[in-house]
Formats: C-alpha cells, structure tokens, sequence
C-alpha cells in the first residue's frame, strides 16, 4: 500500500477514509483533523488556559502531547486512584510525559484524602468502583480548574468512547442520558469549569498509532476494575461492525452530532441548577455528591494538589 | 526410507535455501547440521523450518513464534485478532495489512481498545 499523498510506502490504512498514509502525512492529517474540531466547536479561545486530564494511557497523553504541539500550552492533572501498581506505573508515565513537554501536572491522591483506595472508597459508600471513581475524578477535574484558574478542561474521549456510549443509551434508551454528549459542554460561571473532548472525531486505532509513531510512552496494561464492562462489549460489536462496513463508527457519532443541533437546546429536564452549599459544585439538592462522600468518611478534609514540575 | 543430509552452511543461507515448487517436505532437523527426510526426493525438494529464524511475535505479554514469512493480515487472522482492534507494529514501525513479515523480524501487536 502507498501513501495517498506522497506515494511511499503507507504505515496506516485508514478503510473508513478510504486511503492510507505514511507516518508523516498521517500525523499531519490527524493533527489537522483535530485543529478543525478545536476551531469548528470553538473548543479554546485565545485567552483560555487550558488543562489536560491525564490518566496515563494513550489518549490522554497523546492530547497533552498534541494540544501542545498545536500550540495550546497546557497543564495536566493526574488523579492517583490508590489502585496498587497500577496507579504509580501510569503516574510514572504522566510524569514522563510532564518532563517532556515541561509542562505542570497537579496530582491528587485518593489515598490522602480517604485514606483508602478506590476500591475501598466504594466499599464504604456501597457502590460499584467506577461510580465511586467517576464521582471523584469528576469533581477533582472541576475542582482544579476552579482553584487554579484553568479556564477549560480537555479530556482524551475518543471516537470509540463516544459511540458505545451512545450505543448503549440507544439500546436501552436512556433518554435522560442521550442528548447529554457534546464535543463541548458549556461550563457555568465559578461552579463548573468548560468540558472539552477534542478528540472526538479521532478513533482509538487512530490515536494508537498516533502514539507509537510519536513515540508517546503509555501504560498499555486496563484498569483492573474495566474487566467485563459493558462499554467494552459494545466498543467490540461496534469494531465488527467497522470490520465489514467501514466508515460506520463515525457516521453514527456525526450523525449523532448533527441531530444534537437541529434539536437545539431544549431542556430534557425541567429541573433548575442547584449548587452545593458547601463547595459551590452542581447538584440537584443541598450538597454535592463529593461532599455527601466526605460526610460518609467523617472528614472534613480540603482537596489539596500535589504538583510536580 | 530416510535421507540423511549434512549441511554446513549458516542460518542465513539455509534461510534462503529455494523452496519446494510442490509444495512442502515434513522435515524434521535435530540440529543445524543433519536434516531428516522421509523421501529420496528431499535431495530436490526441501523446504526448511528454521526454528532460530522463527519470526517472534508479542501480543498483550503472550510470546508467539512463526515459521513462515506472511502478510500482516495473515498473521492477524492467524492469532484470530481484528485489523480494527489490533496495529501491526515490525520493527518499531507500524505497517499496513499488506506489508510481508520477514522470519527474522519483531512483531508487536498492539490492542487500540480500552477503557471501561
């Protein structure tokens, strides 16, 4: 197979483009396609600092990398989840990462502030890790931002992310949850920071290769608690469907995309904004779902950073 | 009957030794020197398993070892794996299905999805 635009030999075919690329064409063509999602949803204005979330994995990382690259300086924030091993091995390549771009990475550690793992915070407020997990990186994400003046939050969701979670709120129709996805979601005043996911349009394999031609050193190894997930199920038949019909992944987030405007921006629930008495988060009552976890371990501990770099 | 047939020559020849125009020979060596052949007309047709050669492939910490040069898209369909879930990586390049894996190359083949 031969570069489309140069003719020598293709490191990458892209069936869902119907073209394949040498390495330098490809990062070219994939840096450019996420400029245009930068500049199409106004993901980042001139006078926004930035903040990446970084997880340690390929997208996170390969967003810090290329945001950087393209010109958006920014920082990272790392939440230690306390899960042994694997935690320090993937701040181990934050930090890396940190090093390369001499860029600033603010970590939080579960461990210091509830004094037990994730899988141990779950344990005590009963329920499953990941929405314990969620719970936190959520507002530690927003937090940052808040405390430190980061005007947008970047995270690394890519194609795949998006469309088997649209997936799932289709088979099962969570209309509470179908219309929530967006490439942007809008922050609100000094309670909730501007969301970005600029990676939206580019597919996992993409952004793989992205990362081996750039070098880019990321934990290969899951989150221990990811085994039997169901959006990796959904991730896996929506592959087999790539398989014999290429292209079809991102029809499906585009049209999707494309429905989410000409529905406007009708509200799918009636409820007025609420935020937290205590912190000034979100939530639909009196306290946020933060501050109700830090009720249930008796602390009335202060998020506080680690900063390396 | 068996043939027995000594070779001195180094890997890389025996490597290249020309293949068989019909098809193959079980052949089985027990060392680089003596081959055994279960036919006379192993003098003629002979193809060889090179076991030092084997091309190493590393999947998600698994160790394979292949015999035989093949595509990309054969070795993927080999291991039962997705060209949409899995990159090729020969050498510490990245290849597309069409490229040919050589005996002695290194093969990495790295799963894109994750997440929960």
């Amino acid at each position: 197979m031969k570069c489309r635009v140069c003719g020598k030999p293709a490191n990458i075919n892209l069936r869902s483009y119907k073209t394949a690329l040498c390495e330098e064409d490809f990062i070219a063509f994939l840096e450019k396609r996420v400029s245009a999602t930068i500049g199409k949803y106004r993901l980042i204005d001139e006078a926004d600092r930035p903040i990446v979330a970084v997880s340690g994995g390929k997208d996170s990382l390969s967003l810090w990398y290329m945001m950087n690259k393209l010109g958006y300086v920014s920082d990272g924030i790392y939440i230690d989840l306390g899960i042994e091993g694997y935690s320090e091995r993937s701040l181990e390549k934050v930090r890396q990462m940190a090093d390369t771009l001499r860029r600033r990475v603010y970590v939080f550690h579960v461990r210091n502030a509830l004094q037990k793992g994730i899988d141990g915070v779950a344990r005590v407020i009963r329920r499953p890790t990941c929405s314990a997990c969620g719970t936190i990186k959520r507002y530690i994400m927003n937090r940052v931002c808040i405390d430190k003046g980061y005007t947008v939050l970047a995270t690394g969701h890519n194609l795949d992310d998006e469309a088997s979670a649209l997936f799932g709120n289709v088979l099962y129709w969570k209309r509470e949850y179908l219309w929530k996805k967006n490439v942007v979601l809008e922050g609100r005043g000094e309670h909730l920071v501007k969301k970005i996911k600029p990676f939206f349009l580019c597919s996992e394999r993409e952004i793989a290769a992205y990362a081996i031609m750039k070098g880019i050193d990321y934990i290969y190894e899951e989150c221990p608690y990811s085994e039997g997930a169901k959006t990796l199920v959904y991730k896996e038949m929506l592959n087999r469907i790539e398989e014999s019909s290429p292209g079809t992944k991102i029809m499906f987030v585009k049209g999707y995309l494309k429905m989410l405007k000409e529905k406007g921006d009708e509200k799918e629930d009636g409820r007025e904004s609420r935020y937290c008495l205590r912190c000034g988060y979100p939530t639909f009552s009196d306290k946020c779902s933060f501050c109700w976890l830090l009720d249930k371990f008796g602390t009335e501990y202060d998020v506080e950073f680690d900063q390396y770099n | 009957m068996l043939v027995y047939l000594t070779l001195n020559v180094e890997h890389r020849t025996l490597n290249r030794f020309p293949l068989t125009p019909n098809g193959f020979f079980d052949i089985r060596y027990t060392n680089y020197d003596i081959l055994i052949a279960d036919s006379p007309d192993a003098l003629y047709n002979i193809s060889f398993i090179c076991y030092e050669l084997a091309m190493k492939v590393e999947c998600e910490g698994n160790a394979y070892s292949f015999e035989k040069p093949m595509l990309a898209s054969k070795l993927l369909e080999q291991l039962s794996l997705s060209r949409e879930t899995h990159l090729v990586v020969v050498n510490g390049k990245l290849v597309t299905e069409d490229h040919r894996i050589d005996r002695d190359d290194e093969v990495k083949l790295i799963r894109v999805v994750s997440g929960g």
